[in-house]
């Protein structure tokens, strides 16, 4: 059958050269050869390289976002805070005006019981009186006194609280010691 | 097309995943029916193989000098591969006795033809290392023998007697398969 055992028929030739030369394994291989060679640092590194690049700058855009979040929050409590002093003042500002009201109506008060009292001081027990005149009397000291620190320049208080602390003097070298006090305070 | 050694140099230089890709796509189509020959046709012997040649091929990438054609140094590699592996499965014994190769059909395969592709892979290692690199990759003997470390006149009787063997089966097979009733 064949002339020579050491070569092949030309039928033989035909079989081996149609024999297929080229075939691809499945791609899972492709993958997995390249996942091997990224474990092993041949493949990738430049990549791993922009990816770490990548990281930076995402890394350093959410930094920016968050001090642009942080100087946004800061500007808006700023902005809160200048609102709550301006709310601050408005309400001293009302308190001033509620405490100016008050200080002319208990004036007012005051006043009217004394005129009170001296309508009365003609009938009335005599002790109750200079209890009554002492109390006024001390009211008008502290009233005086709060006039100076309110104004220290206005000559008028300065000048009130003077003569009421004169007054008290000679009434204390005069030796005549008033009788216990029993003031009653509102 | 970029040139293969472009595409080497990319790998190298630059750690290339693209390029690796590409140089992998190019040339792992005619390495791997070489490979699956080479371990008898059992095909994920075949990919274990061509997946480690590739390795060796990506580690030994700065060594490539381009004095030979990338594909016929990746064939080196994934022949050296094939032996290796051959080896560690105890299926590599170096080139064997052409004296005593025989080969009997396996009962299952009885009233079947056996094909070419079928007849090379039911061959002994070592002859049908020889038979493929030299009738089917088209090597000489003197390039057989240099990759495979054996002297020519080895190559010579190795393919020899895996031709002789090669024709047994498909003679076998025939005459059975003509023989059968029916």
């Amino acid at each position: 059958m064949h002339d020579r055992d050491d070569e092949l028929t030309a039928a033989e030739e035909r079989a081996y050269a149609e024999l297929a030369r080229e075939a691809m394994p499945s791609r899972m291989l492709e993958e997995r050869v390249v996942s091997e060679l990224r474990a092993r640092g041949v493949l990738g590194w430049r990549t791993a390289q922009r990816h770490g690049w990548r990281r930076l700058q995402t890394a350093t855009a959410a930094a920016a976002s968050f001090a642009l979040f942080a100087s946004g929050l800061a500007v808006g409590q700023w902005l809160g805070a200048r609102h709550t002093a301006d709310a601050m003042l408005k309400l001293q500002r009302q308190d001033s005006a509620t405490a100016a009201a008050a200080v002319q109506r208990t004036g007012s008060a005051y006043l009217s019981a004394l005129g009170a009292l001296a309508q009365a001081s003609s009938s009335a027990d005599p002790k109750e009186v200079a209890r009554a005149r002492q109390a006024a009397q001390s009211v008008l000291h502290q009233a005086a006194d709060e006039m100076v620190r309110l104004a220290p320049d206005d000559p008028v208080s300065a000048q009130i609280l003077k003569g009421l602390d004169r007054a008290q003097v000679q009434a204390t070298t005069a030796s005549t010691r008033p009788d216990k006090q029993h003031f009653v305070w509102f | 097309m970029t040139a293969d050694a472009d595409l080497v140099e990319a790998v190298v230089s630059d750690g290339d995943e693209v390029a690796f890709r590409e140089l992998y796509r190019r040339h792992t189509p005619r390495l791997y029916p070489l490979v699956l020959r080479l371990v008898g046709g059992a095909e994920m012997d075949a990919e274990d193989v061509v997946q480690e040649a590739w390795i060796r091929a990506a580690a030994g990438l700065k060594r490539f000098r381009g004095d030979s054609s990338f594909g016929t140094w990746l064939i080196a590699i994934g022949l050296n591969a094939a032996r290796d592996h051959l080896r560690r499965r105890g299926r590599w014994g170096g080139m064997e006795d052409v004296d005593q190769i025989e080969i009997a059909v396996p009962p299952a395969m009885h009233g079947h033809r056996v094909d070419l592709e079928r007849a090379i892979g039911m061959l002994p290692p070592g002859c049908r290392t020889v038979l493929v690199l030299h009738d089917v990759q088209g090597f000489t003997h003197e390039e057989i023998a240099r990759q495979l470390g054996i002297a020519v006149g080895t190559s010579k009787s190795q393919l020899f007697a895996a031709r002789r063997t090669v024709r047994g089966l498909l003679d076998e097979t025939r005459e059975k398969t003509h023989a059968r009733p029916g």
